[in-house]
C-alpha cells in the first residue's frame, strides 16, 4: 500500500511539471540497509523508470559499493556499503587515464596511472617510478585517516562553462570524472576498428557513414566534485579520500578531499539515465568564487525535486551510520521533456552551479559531437544560452556551422577530452609544469625535508600495460 | 517627443564604471593602437618640465622597458604595475599603471532612486505611485556567467573620447503595494550607448581629482516591440502613462550622465596593493542622473535628440570666489565653458524643454553645489538680432538631482508666445547669463549631422575561409550611416558634408589625448570628393597648423538626410571621421570634441597564421607568444578567469586547454554585440580569431 504522502508529494510534482512522477512513482515505502549487491543494469529499462528516485538510490548504492580489491570497477560482493576502501565508481578509469595528451593507446584497464607523478621526479635522478592510485602509507599518514584508498586525480578545476566555486576557505571545489569499463573497452577497442580516444580516431568514426556512435547499455560514467578538507574541517559527513591537484598557479598538490556531488550517467536508457546526488551541506559549506574572491553560499540546488524528499530520506536512513547518508539525491532526468512538453530540468550545484536555470543534462549532451577538424565540437553554450529540451542535433549543427558534418557521439561529452595524435613536432609533456614538492594541507605535520619519492606510491598495482 | 518630452522618470544614483586601462598608453608607450603589437621598448612617456612626469616604482626609475617577447612578460607587467604619475592625484604615489591594470570593463548604474515623474498633461501621479519605489539598472546579458554588468569600452584605447557601453536591457524593480518586489519595467535589447558631450568643465572645484571634473552623457533606446513591458496592474499613473506613450512611439529610452567620479582605491592603497602582490583592481564611482523617456518615430537610438546648444562662449573663473559668481575680467588662465545642452520647443504643448544634465557646472566635489553664474535665461534669437526671453533656467542643485537636469520653461502664458510660435523655425536658441550679459551657450545655424555607428569596427583584409590557404584576402569594408539635420528635421534639400581625418596622437603619447591630423588616410569612402586639407591653427603651437585630410559627400535631396558611406580599408588602425558642416566657418575642435561630430573607425590588422602548420600551433609556446600573451599584459585581469599567464599570475597551460570550448563560444562573432563577449575590448581580428579557434580545434575544443 502506497503512503498517502508519497502520491501526496507526486501530485506535487505532477503538477510543477518538472519530474517523470507516475502513478506507479514513488511507491516504495521502506528501505532497509543494503546488505547484498544488487545492480540495477540487471533491470529492464520499465523497470528502471518506474520509479526513478528508488532507481537513482539503486545505482548510487551500487557504484558506491566497495571496490573489489585490485579488480578496477568491481564490487566486492562480500563487503557492505560504507566499508572503507575505495568504492566501484572510484576505481574506474579517470578520464585522464584514457584520454593521453599525445593521443596515443591508453593503458590496459588494469593499469593505475592517473596520477601525474612524473613530474614529480624532475628534481631527482631517478626514473618515475610506475603510477599508481593508491595513496601511500605516508600519505595515508599525513593527510589520512580517509574513507578511501583511491589516491584520485582531480583533472578539472573548472566546470564545463570554465567557472569555478570553493570551500569557506577559498579553496577552489575540483573534479574528476571516470567511466566504467564497458565505456573504456568501447573507446579503447572500439568494434569498428576506431580510436576514440583520441581525434583522428573520431574524425574517422565521422567519415564512416556507417558508423554510429552507440556505447553498451551497461555503460557507466560519474562525475564527482570534491572540496578540499582543511586541517580542522570535519570530515565526519563526507565521503573522503586522498585528492592530487593543480591549484592556480600550477602546483600540484595533495590533499584529504571530501566528496560533495556525483553524476551518474547510464546508458541503460537510450538516452542515457541521469541522476545527481549532493552532500547535504552544500547549500551552506560551499561558494560562488569569482576573480579568486569567494562569493555568496551556493545555496539550495533551484532544481532540487521535493518529491524525492520522502524517498531521500528512507534511504538515508536505510544508509545510517556510513558516510552515505549524508548525500541525497536531487532528481533524475530521463527525457527531454516532460508531459506538458516543457523541458525537464537537472544539475548539481556543485557542477552547474551557475547555469542551473538552464542545466539540463540530458540536452546538453545530446550535444555532444564530433565534426570537421578545424570545429571538432558544437558549442553548448550558444548565443550566451544553454539548451535545454529537446535538441535537433542536425538543425543546431546547421545553425552553428552551416554547411559542415557533425556526428553525434552518444551523449558522451567525455569523448571531447581525446586529444591529437603526435602532432607536436616536440615530444609533448605529461602535464606541463615541473613541481618540486607534493604539498597539502597535512593533518598530521610531518618534520619537513623529507625526499619527495616518500610521498609516492608504492608500484604494487601497476606494472601492467596493454602496449 | 525623445526623453525631453514628458513621460520623463528622472533618478539619481551612484555610477560604476571599471575599465581596463592597461591599453590606455597614459604614461607610457606599451602597444601600437594600429597593429596590436607590443612595443619592442616600452617607454615611460616625456612631457615637457611642466606637466607631470612619470617615473617607474618598480624597477625604480626604469624608463625604458626592453620586451623582446612572452619571456619578458612577468617582468613587463611588473613594470607596467610600475608606472607612476608622480603629481597628479595629490602626492607622491600618484596614479599607478594608467589607474585601473586590472579593471574588467563591468559598469553599472547604482542605488538609483526615482527622484521625480514627469507624466503627460492631464495626467496626475501621485506621491505614492509605486513607481517612486523603484530602482532603474542597466543590465549585461543574460547568461549562466557571474560577470553579469554592461561593459565600457574605448574604440579607440589611446583616446578620451570614443568610450561605448554594451549593455542588454533596462529593468526598473519596486514595490507593489503590498510592500513586495515587482517588476515595473523590462526593455531589451538596448541599442550601444556612446559617450556624447564629455565635459572637463562639470566641476570647477579646484580640489577636484580624477574624474570629478569631468563627466560624459549617454543615450540607448529599446525600439518598439514585445520585449518592452510595462507593468500597469500595479495601480501606477506613471506605469500607466509611459506604457500608454510607448505604445504610441517607437520605443523607451535612457539618457544618463557620469560625473564626480573617484577611483576608489586612493594612489598610495593602489602602490601598496601592487607591492605586496594583491593586484587589485581600481573602478571610480561617481553620481548619475537619469532620465527614462519615450523614442519618437524617426528620432536615432543612440544619438542626442533635438535641438543642440553647441557654440560655447567662455566665461571667467575667480579662483576666489570658487562657486561664483564669475569673474568679470577675461583671465585666459581660467576659461570655463558651459556644457553641451540639448533643447526641445514644443508648440502644441507650449513648453521648451532642456536637457542642462550636462550644462551647468558644479563647483564643491564633496557637496556638489552648482557654481554660480547667476540667472540663466533661455532665449530666442533672430538673423536680425533680435531676441526674446523665453524663460528662467533654473539650475540649482536641488532641481538639477530632482529632474536629472531636465529643466521646462512653460510658454503659454508667454506675452509674445505668437511671435516665438512664428519665429521658432528660423530662429535660434541661447543660454544668456544676465549677469555676464552674454550668451554662453548657442545654437549653430548649421548642419547637426549624427550617426548611430560612431564606433566601428572591421579588418584590414578578410577571407572568406580562412582554413584555405590559397585564397587571396580582400580589402575589409564597413558602413556609416549619417543623418542630417537642421533645427531638429531631417534635411530634405541636397546639402555636402565634409569628411575630415583624425585621429588621437599616436607619435607622441599624451595623457591629455589630443587629436591630430591622420598622416595618410586608413580607408577611403566611396564616392567621397577629396578636397583639400583643412587648414586650423595648432592650439598648442601659435605658429604651427593642423592640416587634416578631407572628403565631401553629398546628401542627395529628399533622402531624408541619410546618407550611408561605404568604407574600404587601406591599413590597420585607429582613426576619426569628423562630420562638419562646410558653410560654417572652421574651428579647431575643443580639447574633448565637445562640440564635434563624429564616428570613431577601428580597422583590425590582417593576422594571417594560415602557412602555420597545426604541430606549431599546438605548441603552448606559439600560442601563448602569438596570442594570450597580448591580452595577459593588456588585459591581466584575464589571467584570473583563464590562467594563462604571465609567470607572476596564474600560468597554467593544461587549465587553458580545457578553457577550449569556452573560449570558441566566447569569441564567437555571434555574440558580438553581448556583454559576455571576448575579448570584451573587441580588439580581436579575424586572422587572430581565426588562429585561436584552430589552437581550440587542435584540443579537441
Amino acid at each position: 500500500m502506497r503512503s498517502p504522502h508519497l502520491l501526496a508529494a507526486c501530485t506535487a510534482v505532477l503538477a510543477s511539471a518538472l519530474s517523470f512522477c507516475t502513478a506507479d512513482s514513488y511507491g516504495q515505502t521502506a528501505v532497509s540497509k543494503p546488505t547484498q549487491l544488487s545492480d540495477p543494469r540487471k533491470a529492464t529499462a520499465a523497470q528502471l523508470l518506474s520509479d526513478p528516485a528508488t532507481t537513482a538510490w539503486q545505482f548510487f548504492v551500487f557504484v558506491n559499493w566497495p571496490e573489489l580489491s585490485g579488480n578496477r570497477g568491481v564490487p566486492d560482493p562480500n563487503r557492505a556499503i560504507g566499508d572503507p576502501g575505495a568504492t566501484v565508481w572510484e576505481s574506474f578509469k579517470n578520464e585522464s587515464e584514457i584520454y593521453l595528451l599525445d593521443g596515443s593507446r591508453p593503458p590496459a584497464w588494469e593499469v593505475e596511472n592517473e596520477i601525474p607523478m612524473a613530474s614529480l621526479h624532475k628534481t631527482t635522478s631517478r626514473p618515475p617510478a610506475p603510477r599508481s592510485a593508491r595513496p601511500t602509507a605516508k600519505q595515508l599518514a599525513d593527510y589520512g585517516p580517509v574513507d578511501s584508498n583511491w589516491l584520485h586525480f582531480l583533472a578539472e578545476p573548472i566546470m564545463v562553462d570554465g567557472q569555478q566555486i570553493c570551500d569557506a576557505d577559498s579553496n577552489v571545489v575540483e573534479y574528476d570524472v571516470r567511466s566504467n569499463r564497458p565505456y573504456f573497452d568501447y573507446v579503447v577497442n572500439n568494434p569498428a576498428g576506431y580510436p576514440l580516444y583520441n581525434l583522428q580516431g573520431q574524425a574517422a568514426a565521422l567519415a564512416d557513414s556507417n558508423f554510429t556512435f552507440n556505447f553498451p547499455a551497461d555503460t557507466l560514467e560519474v562525475k564527482a566534485s570534491w572540496r578540499i578538507l582543511e586541517p580542522g574541517v570535519d570530515p565526519s559527513r563526507y565521503w573522503t579520500a586522498i585528492g592530487v591537484y593543480y591549484d592556480d598557479k600550477h602546483n600540484l598538490k595533495i590533499a584529504r578531499i571530501g566528496l560533495t556531488g556525483l553524476h551518474i550517467i547510464s546508458k541503460k536508457l537510450p538516452n542515457w539515465l541521469w541522476i545527481t546526488f549532493e552532500q547535504i551541506d552544500n547549500p551552506t559549506t560551499t561558494y560562488k568564487y569569482f576573480l579568486g574572491q569567494k562569493g555568496a553560499a551556493i545555496g539550495a540546488n533551484i532544481n532540487y525535486n521535493p518529491a524525492v524528499a520522502p524517498i531521500n530520506q528512507l534511504w538515508q536512513q536505510a544508509l545510517a551510520g556510513t558516510k552515505w547518508q549524508y548525500y541525497a539525491l536531487m532528481n533524475t532526468q530521463t527525457q527531454f521533456v516532460n508531459q506538458s512538453q516543457q523541458p525537464t530540468l537537472l544539475g548539481n550545484t556543485q557542477m552547474e552551479t551557475y547555469f542551473q536555470p538552464g542545466s539540463s543534462c540530458i540536452s546538453c549532451h545530446a550535444l555532444s559531437s564530433i565534426g570537421p577538424k578545424q570545429n571538432p565540437r558544437l558549442d553548448f553554450l550558444y548565443n550566451h544560452s544553454t539548451y535545454t529540451g529537446i535538441i535537433n542535433f542536425q538543425s543546431i549543427a546547421a545553425q552553428q556551422y552551416p554547411g559542415q558534418t557533425f556526428k553525434d557521439m552518444d551523449f558522451a561529452w567525455s569523448l571531447r577530452n581525446a586529444h591529437n595524435v603526435a602532432i607536436s613536432t616536440k615530444k609533448k609533456k605529461p602535464r606541463t609544469k615541473t613541481v618540486a614538492v607534493l604539498e597539502g594541507p597535512r593533518l598530521n605535520p610531518a618534520p619537513p625535508g623529507k625526499p619527495i619519492s616518500d610521498d609516492m606510491p608504492d608500484n604494487k598495482h601497476n606494472n601492467k600495460s596493454d602496449k | 517627443m525623445s526623453y525631453l518630452s514628458r513621460p520623463q522618470i528622472n533618478f539619481m544614483g551612484t555610477a560604476y564604471c571599471n575599465p581596463s586601462t592597461g591599453d590606455n598608453n597614459d604614461f607610457a608607450d606599451i602597444f601600437d593602437v594600429d597593429t596590436l603589437q607590443l612595443k619592442p621598448i616600452m617607454t615611460v612617456i616625456q612631457n615637457p618640465p611642466s606637466q607631470p612626469q612619470v617615473t617607474v616604482i618598480q624597477p625604480p626609475g626604469q624608463q625604458t622597458f626592453p620586451y623582446s617577447g612572452p619571456a619578458d612578460a612577468s617582468d613587463a607587467r611588473t613594470w607596467i604595475m610600475g608606472l607612476m604619475d608622480n603629481v597628479t592625484d595629490g602626492g607622491p604615489y600618484g596614479q599607478q599603471a594608467h589607474w585601473n591594470y586590472y579593471g574588467d570593463h563591468g559598469t553599472r548604474l547604482d542605488n538609483t532612486v526615482i527622484k521625480s515623474i514627469q507624466a503627460r498633461p492631464g495626467v496626475t501621479v501621485p506621491p505614492n505611485d509605486p513607481l517612486y519605489s523603484a530602482t532603474v539598472n542597466l543590465i549585461g546579458t543574460p547568461s549562466p556567467m557571474q560577470f553579469q554588468d554592461p561593459v565600457i569600452v574605448d574604440n579607440d584605447p589611446y583616446a578620451l573620447i570614443t568610450s561605448q557601453i554594451f549593455s542588454y536591457g533596462i529593468t526598473v524593480t519596486g514595490k507593489d503595494a503590498s510592500g513586495n518586489p515587482v517588476t515595473m519595467i523590462t526593455a531589451n535589447p538596448t541599442s550601444r550607448a556612446y559617450a556624447y558631450y564629455i565635459n572637463g568643465f562639470k566641476n570647477l572645484d579646484p580640489n577636484a581629482i580624477g574624474f570629478q571634473g569631468v563627466s560624459a552623457i549617454f543615450l540607448c533606446s529599446v525600439p518598439s516591440g514585445p520585449n518592452i513591458q510595462i507593468n500597469t496592474s500595479l495601480n501606477s499613473p506613471a506605469l500607466t502613462d509611459l506604457a500608454a506613450a510607448v505604445a504610441s512611439g517607437a520605443g523607451l529610452q535612457l539618457r544618463f550622465i557620469f560625473y564626480d567620479a573617484i577611483y576608489q582605491i586612493d594612489p598610495k592603497t593602489l602602490h601598496d596593493n601592487f607591492a605586496a602582490g594583491n593586484y587589485t583592481p581600481n573602478p571610480y564611482i561617481g553620481l548619475t542622473l537619469g532620465s527614462l523617456g519615450v523614442l519618437a518615430p524617426g528620432e536615432m537610438l543612440s544619438a542626442p535628440p533635438n535641438r543642440k546648444l553647441g557654440i560655447q562662449s567662455p566665461f571667467y573663473f575667480d579662483p576666489n570666489a570658487v562657486c561664483g559668481p564669475p569673474a568679470t575680467v577675461p583671465n585666459p588662465q581660467n576659461t570655463k565653458k558651459l556644457g553641451i545642452t540639448l533643447a526641445n520647443l514644443d508648440l502644441v504643448n507650449e513648453v521648451a524643454s532642456l536637457d542642462c544634465v550636462s550644462t551647468f557646472p558644479e563647483c564643491n566635489v564633496k557637496s556638489n553645489t552648482k557654481f554660480s553664474l547667476g540667472p540663466m535665461t533661455l532665449d530666442l534669437l533672430n538673423n536680425n538680432g533680435g531676441r526674446i526671453t523665453l524663460g528662467t533656467i533654473p539650475y540649482d542643485q536641488t532641481t538639477y538631482e530632482t529632474y536629472a537636469g531636465l529643466v521646462e520653461i512653460p510658454l503659454s502664458n508667454h506675452p509674445q508666445l505668437a511671435e516665438i510660435k512664428a519665429a521658432v523655425a528660423s530662429s535660434f536658441l541661447a543660454i544668456h547669463s544676465t549677469n555676464l550679459n552674454a550668451d554662453l551657450l548657442t545654437e549653430s545655424t548649421g548642419l547637426d549631422i549624427q550617426t548611430e555607428d560612431r564606433a566601428i569596427y572591421f579588418d584590414a583584409q578578410t577571407l572568406t575561409n580562412w582554413n584555405d590557404p590559397s585564397e587571396q584576402p580582400v580589402a575589409g569594408t564597413a558602413q556609416v550611416t549619417i543623418r542630417v539635420f537642421l533645427q531638429d528635421q531631417p534635411v530634405q534639400n541636397e546639402v555636402q558634408v565634409n569628411l575630415e581625418y583624425w585621429m588621437c596622437d599616436k607619435s607622441q603619447i599624451n595623457p591629455s589625448k589630443p587629436q591630430v591630423n591622420v598622416p595618410s588616410r586608413y580607408f577611403t569612402v566611396a564616392g567621397a570628393t577629396q578636397l583639400a586639407d583643412t587648414v586650423y591653427p595648432d592650439p598648442n603651437n601659435p605658429n604651427g597648423t593642423i592640416n587634416v585630410i578631407t572628403d565631401q559627400v553629398t546628401i542627395p535631396a529628399n533622402s531624408n538626410g541619410t546618407l550611408t558611406l561605404n568604407l574600404t580599408a587601406l591599413r590597420p588602425g585607429t582613426s576619426l571621421i569628423r562630420f562638419v558642416d562646410p558653410t560654417l566657418p572652421q574651428v579647431t575642435p575643443g580639447f574633448v570634441w565637445d562640440n564635434c561630430s563624429y564616428s570613431c573607425v577601428r580597422i583590425l590588422p590582417f593576422d594571417d597564421y594560415r602557412a602555420i602548420p597545426d604541430s606549431q600551433i599546438d605548441e603552448w609556446s606559439y600560442i601563448y607568444a602569438n596570442f594570450f600573451n597580448y591580452f595577459a599584459l593588456l588585459y591581466p585581469i584575464m589571467s584570473r578567469v583563464i590562467p594563462w599567464g604571465p609567470l607572476d599570475a596564474p600560468n597554467n597551460p593544461d587549465t587553458v586547454k580545457q578553457f577550449a570550448s569556452n573560449l570558441r563560444s566566447f569569441t564567437n562573432p555571434i555574440n558580438w554585440n553581448s556583454t559576455i563577449y571576448m575579448p570584451i575590448t573587441r580588439d580581436l581580428s579575424a586572422g587572430k580569431r581565426a588562429l585561436l579557434w584552430r589552437w581550440c580545434a587542435l584540443q579537441g575544443g
